[in-house]
């Protein structure tokens, strides 16, 4: 297996000389082609941060992150929203969909905004709300589905590019218990069968539980890493309580 | 401390305000400019002969009448910034605030950022009023000279005015603040928009336009139809179609009611067949108008009123039509998404945008054009009326003084004067009031025959004669070169409004006339369409016999006209208690049958017609102006509250990966659309109309003003508006970037 991400010794820093904080210092690691990796941590660990940075949305104070080997960090500014558009793939906490459009529209329009032929799109969509069973509710409003479909919705125009990483930002942070698994099973199944790569941060156990391997963070720092292996999720959930108590973390975040 | 944190407030949020501020700004100043012609103090720097009572005593009402739509717009306002800081507003009661005190917080700011702009605005009214004041100047023919208009009277007016305005609507903010529950004002912001269905969004309308069109079809049936058979072909094809169309709009009520009532279908087609005629029923029924008149003309109906019936109820279905219009967009847009693919994928975002912005703002967009048509048509007519009525006023307002009787409201023939008018009494009362006469003319009209006295229907109206000698004496006393007649032909005196192909058919229908016992032919190219005056006119015929003396002593006299130049311009005073004595003296002599008779003073005449037609001008360009400003405000403003309701949106797609370039061009579509459609829409609208103006009105207006001077006109008014407008629109743009940038 290729790497598809490697974060080189990333460092953030926000503040002024005088008060510098530390928002990242100094993370390494590599994602697989086909991985699904969740990053956990308290608030305040950095994991956002180092989402945005993946995301091209923030920059790094250094380091080099490459995706595919070109180094996101170098990218010019007028660039950036087209390297975006073509490679990453965004499902965020909140959903972010766009209230004014259908369903399908709202995933048709990150196919349009790549500029995919027209008479693809309506094939292409209702292929990928197949997979992600939405199909029933393509032409219902955001406002008419409930959280989950809605954020299933979202994975769907994650995916419809076929993004080289799928980046999600606390993917089951609005939804219930119930719509959250559901979610999440889908996710699995994004990564198994349809061969995506993800890139998920949560702070919830029972999310992460989901994924493959779990990087755990700490004041900005890898504290340690946990692989799935053979175990099975349950097994895996375990193991993330012990490190998240070894954290200091509240087990109360676990559900 | 409360004041001083809205102080803090109003500069924190002086960006946001910006548009209103500017608003306001300039309608003040409208207000100032306008109201400080009505001051006292403006009165006393005028001309002897000039008074501008009439004119300020109406001024004064219509400014401020126009001046109170100002509460839509404040009011709209301030719901625009009362939603943008709603969660403010929340945050602060639930840190401990009483609510009373947020909303007498906001009440200042509000009070605070209108008196600033009341400030400006009078600046700006000030430099206005010089410019109001120029054309009131050139009006009376006086040059103009700068001064200082800072009058107290007008200020304290206009700041009242204003504050009265603020507090009322400060009152309504407070009550609005007060009764929100704090959870609504925290996630307000968070609601969708509301779907609703066209059937929601126009029923009433078309409830309020059936009843409309229900008076059209009474209209024709009970007032038109009877008189079926007098009618042209042109006529009957407009009644024909006025009803047809009518009947058609009701049917597609019934369909309507039933598709959505029983159906439970939309019903958009049906709203757009609706809509269409609705507008072709409105069109026909500007044109049934010239009907109308022509039945009043013919005596067949009785009452003025009947001419403005047509107009109202156009107006109606026009109205309509373009509610309907704007409803019917959203479900335009829906097909063309529908049906072409490409265009629909291509514009997702912007048809999003649009869509969902249509079902809330479709009736808001339908006034909008409705306003921005009656500004345009209003500003671009307006100076063709007022020529058409300076054009009139030069025409009859010839002599110093002139007096004339009427027979139209003489009863019996017996009852006509025997003579001319005994003078004497007039022209001593000038000599003593001190003003020299230089030149009288004392006028008599005839009827050819008796029997032209009972015809009293106005397309019958004979033409009258008058007698050679005296018709000179009205062409020496207005400074023409007297003419001559060969014996035994007579000439024809054409008033200014007759043209050229009215006398060319006139005179092949009259080559012989016969005046009492003579007869008498046409003499060759004796068409005089010289300005003598209106006095000879009065039986509202363009046309009087110029016949010789001889003739004339055998015939009926009809009426007496005198007319006299003096030396120098009467005095505004004088020429009241002139007015007045003589109209007394008129009454009392009875050389002319009581009622009769009228005297025309040129110094009243010219200032009770500048009066009017400065009114006209003045009062229709603040007027217009005033809506104009308001309209493109409320436009602005729904693109703002837009742009920071749909940040979200924006950041959305910058998140997506679209870039920077490409959400500009996503702004400037939107907003061209939401700008471009009330502005294009009331721009054919207004070109349809005024070229309606121009053709139907060609009668009355050319002798006055030429077409190419009409056509100038209304040209000017476009450009200044499209000036206006793209001010308007890169404000608002810029704005909007700003508000889209404060988040991403």
């Amino acid at each position: 297996m290729t790497h598809i991400l490697k974060i080189d010794h990333i460092e953030k820093y926000y503040g002024n000389k005088s008060n510098v904080t530390k928002a990242i210092d100094d993370i390494s690691f590599e994602v697989q082609n086909g991985e699904f990796i969740a990053i956990m941590g308290a608030s305040g660990s950095g994991k956002t941060t180092l989402l945005n940075c993946i995301s091209t949305i923030d920059t790094v104070s250094a380091g080099h992150i490459f995706l595919h080997d070109k180094d996101v960090t170098e990218i010019r500014e007028n660039e950036l929203a087209r390297f975006r558009r073509e490679n990453l793939g965004f499902v965020f906490q909140d959903f972010n969909l766009l209230d004014t459009l259908t369903i399908r529209e709202n995933i048709a329009m990150a196919l349009t905004i790549n500029k995919a032929p027209v008479q693809e799109i309506d094939s292409r969509v209702e292929q990928m709300a197949k997979k992600l069973d939405i199909l029933p509710i393509l032409d219902k409003f955001p406002y008419q589905v409930s959280g989950g479909q809605k954020q299933r919705c979202a994975c769907a125009r994650a995916m419809i590019n076929k993004p080289k990483l799928i980046l999600a930002d606390e993917p089951t942070g609005a939804l219930d218990s119930r719509s959250a698994q559901l979610l999440l099973t889908t996710m699995q199944t994004m990564n198994q069968e349809l061969g995506a790569t993800i890139l998920m941060v949560t702070h919830d156990a029972f999310t992460a539980s989901y994924a493959k391997r779990i990087l755990f963070l700490k004041d900005g720092q890898i504290f340690t890493e946990i692989q799935r292996g053979e175990q099975s999720r349950k097994q895996l959930f375990g193991k993330i309580l012990d490190v998240m108590a070894l954290l200091g973390g509240d087990l109360s975040d676990a559900r | 401390m409360h004041v001083k944190l809205a102080l803090r407030n109003v500069r924190r949020s002086a960006k946001d305000y910006l548009i209103y501020v500017l608003t306001m700004v300039l309608t003040v100043g409208l207000f100032y400019g306008f109201l400080s012609i009505t001051s006292p103090f403006y009165n006393s720097r005028l001309p002897i002969q000039m008074n501008l009572d009439y004119f300020s005593s109406k001024m004064k009402i219509i400014i401020p009448l126009i001046a109170l739509l100002l509460i839509f717009l404040i009011s709209y306002v301030n719901s625009y910034i009362i939603r943008r800081r709603k969660k403010e507003f929340a945050l602060q009661i639930i840190m401990g605030m009483e609510q009373r005190t947020v909303a007498y917080m906001f009440f200042i700011e509000m009070l605070i950022m209108g008196l600033i702009a009341v400030g400006i605005g009078i600046v700006l009214g000030i430099m206005l009023s010089q410019l109001v004041s120029a054309i009131i100047m050139s009006s009376f023919g006086v040059t103009y000279k700068i001064y200082f208009s800072a009058y107290p009277d007008t200020i304290a007016w206009t700041l009242t005015f204003f504050t009265v305005l603020f507090i009322i609507n400060g009152i309504k903010n407070i009550r609005i603040i007060r009764k929100q529950k704090i959870i609504d004002m925290l996630h307000d912001n968070q609601k969708t928009e509301s779907t609703t269905t066209i059937k929601e969004m126009i029923l009433p309308s078309v409830l309020a336009t059936s009843v409309i069109a229900i008076c059209i079809l009474l209209l024709c049936i009970v007032k038109i139809i009877p008189f079926w058979n007098q009618f042209n072909q042109k006529a009957q094809i407009i009644t024909g179609a006025s009803i047809i169309s009518t009947a058609m709009f009701l049917l597609c009520v019934l369909v309507f009611l039933f598709n959505t009532y029983m159906m439970k279908r939309e019903g958009s087609l049906t709203a757009l067949l609706l809509a269409v005629f609705a507008l072709i029923t409105g069109i026909i029924q500007l044109q049934s108008q010239g009907l109308i008149d022509e039945m009043l003309r013919n005596g067949l109906i009785n009452g003025a009123f009947y001419t403005f019936i047509p107009p109202i109820l156009s107006l109606g279905m026009i109205i309509f039509f373009f509610i309907a219009f704007f409803c019917c967009l959203s479900w335009i847009l829906v097909l063309i998404k529908r049906k072409s693919k490409n265009f629909g994928y291509q514009n997702l975002f912007l048809l999003g945008q649009l869509n969902s912005k249509l079902k809330t703002n479709s009736k808001t967009m339908a006034v909008l054009t409705c306003v921005f048509l009656c500004s345009l048509v209003l500003l671009g007519w307006l100076p063709t009326l007022t020529g058409q009525m300076d054009g009139y006023l030069k025409a009859r307002s010839i002599y110093d003084v002139q007096i004339f009787s009427a027979y139209t409201i003489v009863e019996s023939i017996d009852d006509l004067p025997k003579a001319g008018l005994d003078h004497s009494y007039i022209d001593n009362y000038l000599t003593e009031g001190g003003y020299d006469i230089t030149g009288t003319a004392n006028v008599e009209t005839y009827f050819l025959k008796d029997s032209d006295f009972n015809i009293r229907i106005e397309k019958y109206m004979p033409a009258l004669g008058v007698s050679l000698s005296d018709y000179n004496s009205l062409l020496h006393l207005s400074g023409h070169k007297e003419i001559t007649l060969p014996e035994g032909s007579f000439a024809i005196a054409w008033s200014d409004k007759a043209l050229d192909d009215e006398i060319d058919k006139y005179n092949r229908q009259h080559t012989q006339i016969h005046a009492g016992e003579y007869t008498l032919t046409k003499a060759e190219r004796a068409d005089y369409q010289i300005n003598v005056g209106m006095g000879i006119f009065t039986s509202r015929m363009k046309a009087v016999y110029i016949l010789p003396d001889s003739v004339c002593n055998t015939l009926t006299l009809a009426t007496t006209y005198y007319a006299a130049n003096t030396k120098e311009a009467l005095s505004y005073d004088f020429a009241v208690k002139l007015d007045n004595d003589i109209n007394l003296w008129l009454n009392n002599t009875n050389m002319i049958p009581k009622d009769s008779g009228y005297v025309r003073l040129k110094t009243l005449q010219l200032n009770e017609g500048i009066s009017n037609s400065l009114m006209f001008q003045l009062g229709g360009t603040y007027t217009s102006l005033v809506l104009i400003v308001i309209c493109l405000t409320i436009l602005a403003l729904q693109q703002l509250t837009d742009s920071s309701e749909h940040r979200q949106r924006f950041k959305i797609i910058e998140k997506l990966g679209v870039d920077k370039t490409q959400i500009s061009k996503y702004i400037r579509q939107q907003m061209s659309v939401w700008f471009g459609i009330p502005i294009i829409t009331s721009f054919a609208g207004a070109g349809a109309t005024l070229t309606y103006l121009i053709c139907a009105n060609y009668r009355s207006y050319i002798p006055y003003v030429t077409r190419q001077e009409v056509i100038t006109n209304i040209f000017i008014v476009y450009v200044t508006f499209i000036i206006v407008f793209i001010c308007y629109f890169s404000f608002t743009y810029f704005l909007f970037k700003r508000n889209i940038n404060e988040s991403l």
